[in-house]
């Protein structure tokens, strides 16, 4: 969601800043943190104010009539009953607004932890300079018991700001600068948030909402670790919390946010076009590319070798000429399956080659002939080489034919341009001894999110990496037949009506194509902006049974899985005819999507048994069968299909041009 | 919490979350509040009947109103007359349910005006009296916790103290020990160090006895501490001299001009130098030119220094053994005239190694008295113990005295036998058997003793031989098999080295050596074998004993020596054989501990005299010490046989007591020291007289005399 920079307004130059501190437990480093926070060097005005949360120990109230005394006009105190940390901070920010309302920003200090002398000019300069931003958030210094040598000890939570991180891990510790205008916009603590990560979900809150964060360097923000609070850092409420998090922020953890967001931050393909010298970024091949010369990219790429933690880099890197990306951006449909097998391939070093021997669709390994024009290297494999363990040259290439329409037709494309990994790469880099990266792991992070998506199958997520509403057309006709039937035309005109971006997903038989079947889209599939083919079951003989009547399931697993996992990224799946896609209704009615049959039955024939038992059986998944034959109509509701499922077709269309939401 | 019906004005709001002490009044009462003079000191604000506090100023209403959040630090009472009951009831709610540190007082107060201001006024009283009580109770817990502080942090320091003396004293039995000591406190730092105008330029010198075996300096590197201001100064040089303590040989000798010396640890590196030698040997390091302080440390190869300001010295278990006190005061004292080394016996324990040979069994045991070891001999084997290896260079002879301990002890064979380190003791024992002579072996003239009878053993050592390493074997063989009654010992080691060249054995050029004195320090415990107390006069002893304590005390904790005077004589104690020959000057820091104790004299004496001699040359100077005294603060009397020094020290003041020995006789022969105490007077109640230390200045030029 892009940030609306006018919610928050620009901070001036020295805006005043509140502070609020906590206080619960005794108060021996309280003076410590007030004294940090009084004491800043800066030109903006401070207003402290000390939460006293139902503290039991009545020093905190002498310590802070002393401290007033010390600091007056600056300090402020106010004793509540108690309501634990979220709660406390609340009262401050309320108090800070109210009492200080010229204030641009408010300082979460707890009273453990303290400042350096000019911490809060940096956080503030951090937050002025990037205007939009919400928040500034340090990097952590801890003292009291710390494992650094002489004592310092520095955690980098995120180097750069990351959503895809801060889902994962709280990157921002709850000594942050929150700009004023979070609060004016009426967002606090959840006082709910009773056991822990309270600033983690106000956080989530935050970016809910479009607000984003940035890191302020060198802020100085210190942090005691204590031997208890390390004790007391139980992990056993943590998941309960997390989910918790996690149903409340569900749009944000939502698959397609979260795609999106990769999109954005952690592409998951380089496309290197070595004869250009140029590099395309991106998770969804329909989608911006983020473009960068060579060089950046083995800079880039330099810095992931060396701290794979930290740094996002993509999962696969796809050689190929301009000529071939070319190409390939002429049949966008294909694109975004195509990359998903890209992804999906299971071998460190991939060489692909576009032909017309298999039926069209089809990506399989192949033996031999090295001719191939595209060449897929796993990270993995440059992670291996940086180590070592593997030499690049020697590291042997699979082959894969892939046979898309068109495709084959383009000419003998030509083997990628030399283009060797390691060029300008691997440079040792130096590294500061006492600072580490404590974020949550870019490697996890993919994979605890990619699970996520897809942890039933166990397999890469279909990257649509946009929001917009999607619809999904399963045919059982296969390429060859689809110009055939007028349906499509209808459907995919009335989705684009509606402002549906189409999915044709089409049951594809394998084996050698047909001699001399030059196959050419019918002139609506322009207009469709993927096309996912799936295997049909190769003999015909897996079978199930529905109230003793058996039928025949048309999908392998594999292509079952492939539906499914392509279905999660739409909202609305219309099977044309009882095709294999009926088989997935069950799984996109759980995932949420509307499921709609067309039976284009033409006048007098009848619905095959195989095919009618097949609708019956997935009738509970499915919303509702179009159908214009008054006779499979009349036999659809004598088999128990309520009267209301049974609709014409045109209401159908008229259902998708009123759009899904 | 329902606060809808109460709220303040966000003026009001900052005095009340950010101000002193407070009190809230409702506006009947704020006339007759604003003039109570006992107010001073308390801010006031107004409670509204409409449940709203306001700042006086903000009488007709105010900014903002807003619902309070909770209770300032400094609130301390709501003084309201009837009108405002209401609202005084919902903000009585509100304070109570926000638990306040401190009692708010709630008091309606009506009645006449001049009922009202009494009542405000003993509300006010009421609420001050209560902070003053709090706060003097507070007072004597803070006093209280001072105390118990103090208490603790004394125990640690002289905890701390007494830790480092102990390794420092008796080497260290910990794995690693890191011990830090301020400049100043021993005989090694920038301060302890005396400097001396020698013709036209000043020298400083430090001299430090090593914990270590000079064997094991080859895994210690010597580093000296240079700070930035002085290093790269252009004038003067610093020399570090690591010397042999037995035999004064220099075994390693560096000389750098301050230029040459880096800020920082400057490495100096004796494992070379070391590698032949073994035995105690103490570090010399001078330094001339004004500016340089250089501090000195011993660490393990290797070692991260950091940036240590102060004086380390770091000490590693694998490379100490327990040295007794007589070790310690004996190493490098003096660049003396010793050609004969006789080894003590503590020594020896620590580096004797007993062998036997197959099927035999040896046993080795060491005289609690110090004087001699014994061997058990076994049967008809040849057994023994090796000391090793020995430096052989300039070697003449090895003495020893054995004898049969048992009046029915077997006929047994002694033999002193000097061997090659390379070779095995079992040709050793063989060329015993055989009688016969065999290179790389030396041995000394075989004593046959029966019953209690003693002999002494010298292994002559060829002016020419190719021997360079050996060990030393001492070897028995019971010639009957009637064993078992005898122990067979050897007292009495001693090393004689060849003196006469002169040139190879001392290599420190002796012009050099004339030119700076040595200063040593001594801590009480560390003497405490040489100590004994002698009482001034007959029956003194019965007055402690009736008294029920010691009148010596030596202090583990602070290091001193302390006694308690005796009304009228003597109270001192004697430490024997403390000042050596080339003593010039003996400095002590005295102490008496009591404030209401009267003056004291303090005598510090040196005598070669012993025992009742002593004590009669010391009695027979009392009168003219005490007459002297009442007059003079300080009086010398200097005698053949004995020199003293006498002070009057008023209590609680720590001072020093100079003896100068430099015009005495006495300067020439080893002596004992006084330590003493004279009432002015005949009270002597109070007090104990302590001494912290005492310093021993040697002259060079005396003790070079004696060289050769």
């Amino acid at each position: 969601m892009a940030i609306d920079v006018n919610t928050l307004g620009e901070l001036s130059e020295n805006g005043t800043i509140g502070v609020v501190i906590p206080g619960y437990g005794h108060p021996k480093f309280l003076v410590e943190a007030v004294n940090s926070a009084c004491t800043q060097v800066c030109d903006n005005d401070i207003r402290v104010v000390i939460v006293d949360d139902g503290c039991l120990y009545p020093e905190t109230a002498e310590t802070a009539q002393a401290l007033i005394e010390t600091f007056p006009g600056k300090l402020s105190y106010l004793r509540q009953p108690n309501t634990r940390l979220p709660g406390a901070r609340n009262a401050g920010i309320k108090f800070l607004m109210e009492t200080v309302p010229e204030v641009e920003a408010i300082f979460f200090l707890d009273a453990d932890n303290r400042l350096q002398q000019h911490s809060l000019e940096a956080y503030y300069m951090a937050l002025r300079q990037n205007p939009g931003y919400a928040w500034a958030y340090p990097d952590i210094n801890f003292f009291g018991m710390t494992w650094g040598s002489h004592g310092f000890d520095t955690r980098i939570t995120s180097e750069n700001y990351s959503v895809l991180k801060h889902l994962i891990g709280n990157i921002s510790e709850a000594g942050s600068l929150v700009h004023a205008g979070v609060f004016r916009s009426g967002f606090l603590y959840d006082e709910t948030m009773k056991h822990g990560f309270e600033d983690w979900e106000f956080w989530l809150q935050l970016l809910s909402a479009g607000y984003r964060g940035v890191r302020a360097q060198n802020a100085g923000f210190m942090y005691r670790r204590r031997s208890e609070s390390m004790l007391t850092d139980s992990r056993r409420t943590e998941e309960h919390l997390i989910s918790g998090m996690r149903r409340k922020h569900a749009d944000l953890y939502s698959s397609r946010n979260v795609m999106a967001l990769e999109h954005n931050e952690a592409p998951a393909f380089a496309v290197v076009l070595p004869d250009i010298e140029e590099v395309l970024m991106f998770s969804d091949p329909l989608l911006d590319h983020k473009k960068q010369s060579l060089s950046d990219f083995f800079i880039e790429l330099n810095q992931w070798v060396e701290n794979p933690h930290s740094e996002f880099f993509p999962v696969k890197i796809v050689t190929m000429n301009q000529e071939v990306w070319t190409a390939l951006l002429e049949h966008k449909q294909w694109l975004r399956w195509l990359f998903w097998k890209f992804r999906g391939l299971s071998q460190l070093r991939a060489g692909v080659r576009f032909d017309d021997y298999e039926s069209y669709g089809s990506f399989a390994e192949c033996r031999g002939n090295n001719d191939h024009c595209v060449e897929v290297i796993s990270a993995h494999l440059i992670q291996k080489m940086y180590r070592n363990e593997e030499l690049f040259e020697s590291y042997e290439i699979a082959n894969f034919s892939v046979s898309l329409p068109g495709m084959s037709s383009v000419g003998n494309l030509s083997k990628p341009a030399a283009f060797d990994l390691r060029a300008g790469s691997f440079a040792a880099q130096a590294t500061h001894l006492s600072k580490r990266y404590a974020g949550p792991s870019a490697i996890g992070i993919r994979k605890i999110l990619s699970e996520e998506l897809t942890a039933e199958e166990g397999r890469e997520p279909f990257a649509v990496c946009h929001k917009d509403a999607r619809l999904i057309i399963g045919t059982g006709l296969g390429m060859e037949r689809l110009s055939e039937s007028r349906v499509f035309d209808q459907l995919v005109t009335h989705a684009a009506t509606a402002g549906f971006e189409s999915v044709l997903v089409f049951e594809m038989a394998i084996g050698p194509k047909t001699d001399g079947c030059v196959m050419v889209l019918p002139e609506w599939c322009d207009t469709v902006s993927d096309i996912v083919p799936l295997r049909k079951v190769e003999n015909l003989v897996d079978t199930r049974t529905y109230m003793g009547r058996e039928f025949r399931n048309l999908l392998t697993p594999e292509a079952r899985e492939d539906g499914s996992l392509v279905a999660r990224t739409c909202d609305w799946l219309v099977a044309v005819g009882a095709c294999g896609s009926v088989e997935l209704m069950g799984e996109a009615k759980a995932h949420g999507l509307r499921t709609s049959v067309i039976l284009d039955v033409r006048e007098n024939t009848r619905l095959s048994d195989d095919d009618f038992t097949r609708i019956l059986a997935y009738e509970h998944a499915i919303k509702e069968i179009a159908c214009d034959d008054a006779v499979t109509k009349s036999f659809l509701s004598a088999s128990g299909v309520p009267p209301g499922k049974i609709i014409s077709v045109q209401s159908l269309y008229d259902a998708i041009v009123a759009g899904i939401r | 919490m329902q606060t809808e019906n109460i709220s303040m004005t966000v003026t009001a709001a900052r005095q009340y979350y950010g101000g002193g002490r407070l009190i809230i009044v409702s506006v009947g009462l704020f006339k007759e509040a604003r003039k109570e003079v006992v107010r001073a000191g308390f801010d006031l604000l107004l409670l509204d009947d409409d449940g709203c506090v306001r700042c006086p100023s903000e009488k007709d209403g105010g900014s903002t109103a807003s619902r309070p959040l909770g209770v300032g630090a400094g609130l301390r009472a709501f003084l309201t007359n009837g009108s405002s009951d209401r609202a005084t009831e919902r903000w009585q709610t509100f304070v109570q349910h926000c638990k306040p540190h401190q009692a708010v007082l709630f008091k309606t107060i009506g009645g006449m005006p001049w009922q009202k201001k009494t009542s405000i006024r003993k509300a006010l009283l009421e609420i001050l009296s209560a902070e003053t009580t709090a706060l003097s109770a507070q007072v004597v817990s803070s006093t209280r916790e001072i105390m118990a502080l103090r208490t603790e942090n004394e125990q640690q320091r002289s905890d701390l103290t007494r830790a480092a003396r102990t390794l420092k004293a008796f080497g260290a039995h910990h794995r690693y020990v890191q011990l830090e000591l301020a400049p100043g406190n021993d005989s090694i730092g920038p301060q302890s160090s005396t400097g001396f105008s020698v013709e036209n330029e000043i020298v400083y010198s430090v001299q430090q006895p090593l914990l270590a075996d000079v064997s094991c300096l080859s895994a210690v590197r010597l580093y000296v501490l240079c700070d930035e201001t002085t290093a790269f100064a252009e004038d003067g040089r610093l020399t570090v001299t690591l010397v042999h303590a037995v035999s004064n040989r220099v075994l390693a000798r560096f000389e750098r001009s301050y230029t040459e010396l880096s800020p920082g640890w400057n490495e100096f590196d004796t494992s070379q130098q070391s590698q032949t030698s073994f035995g105690d040997a103490f570090l010399k390091v001078q330094w001339r030119g004004t500016g340089l302080h250089p501090n000195l440390a011993l660490s393990e190869n290797g070692t991260d220094l950091g940036d240590a300001t102060s004086l380390a010295i770091q000490l590693f278990a694998n490379y100490l053994r327990p040295v007794s006190c007589e070790g310690v005061e004996d190493a490098g004292c003096f660049l003396a005239d010793i050609d004969r080394a006789e080894l003590s016996l503590a020594y020896l324990r620590s580096r004797l190694q007993e062998f036997s040979t197959p099927g035999s069994k040896g046993c080795l045991t060491f005289d609690a008295g110090g004087q001699w070891f014994q061997i058990h001999p076994d049967d008809t084997n040849i057994v023994g113990c090796r000391l090793g290896p020995i430096p052989v260079d300039e070697l003449q002879s090895v003495e020893v005295q054995v004898s049969l301990d048992h009046q029915n002890g077997p006929t047994t064979a002694f033999w002193l036998v000097l061997a090659e380190t390379n070779l095995s003791e079992e040709r050793i024992v063989s060329a015993l058997r055989a009688g016969e002579v065999e290179s790389g072996i030396i041995v000394s003239a075989m004593a046959q003793l029966v019953g209690l009878k003693s002999e002494t053993l010298v292994l002559n050592f060829p002016s020419e031989t190719d021997i360079g390493s050996a060990n030393l074997y001492f070897c028995v063989q019971s010639l009957t098999s009637e064993s078992a009654f005898a122990w067979c010992r050897w007292s009495k080691l001693s090393l004689i080295y060849n003196a006469n060249d002169a040139d190879q054995v001392l290599s420190l050029p002796s012009s050099e050596a004339r030119t700076f004195r040595e200063l040593r320090t001594h801590r009480f415990p560390e003497l405490h074998s040489q100590l004994s107390y002698i009482d001034g006069l007959a029956g003194a002893q019965s007055v402690f004993d009736h008294a029920g304590y010691s009148p010596m005390i030596i202090s583990e904790e602070t290091g001193s020596l302390q006694t308690h005077p005796v009304s009228d004589g003597f109270s001192a104690t004697v430490c024997k054989g403390l000042v050596r020959r080339g003593a010039r000057q003996i400095s002590c820091e005295i102490e008496t501990t009591h404030v209401s104790a009267p003056d004291f004299i303090y005598v510090l004496a040196v005598s070669t005299l012993e025992g009742p001699a002593l004590k009669a040359a010391l009695i027979s100077h009392k009168d003219e010490i005490q007459a002297g005294a009442g007059s003079a603060m300080c009086i010398n009397v200097s005698l053949s046989d004995l020199a003293l020094v006498a002070k009057r020290v008023p209590a609680g003041l720590k001072t020093n007591i100079d003896l100068d020995l430099f015009a005495s006789d006495l300067a020439f022969s080893p002596s004992n020291v006084v330590f003493g105490v004279l009432p002015m007077g005949s009270d002597v109640s109070f007090g104990w007289c302590r001494w912290h230390s005492v310093s021993i200045e040697t002259a060079p030029d005396l003790a070079l005399s004696c060289e050769f």
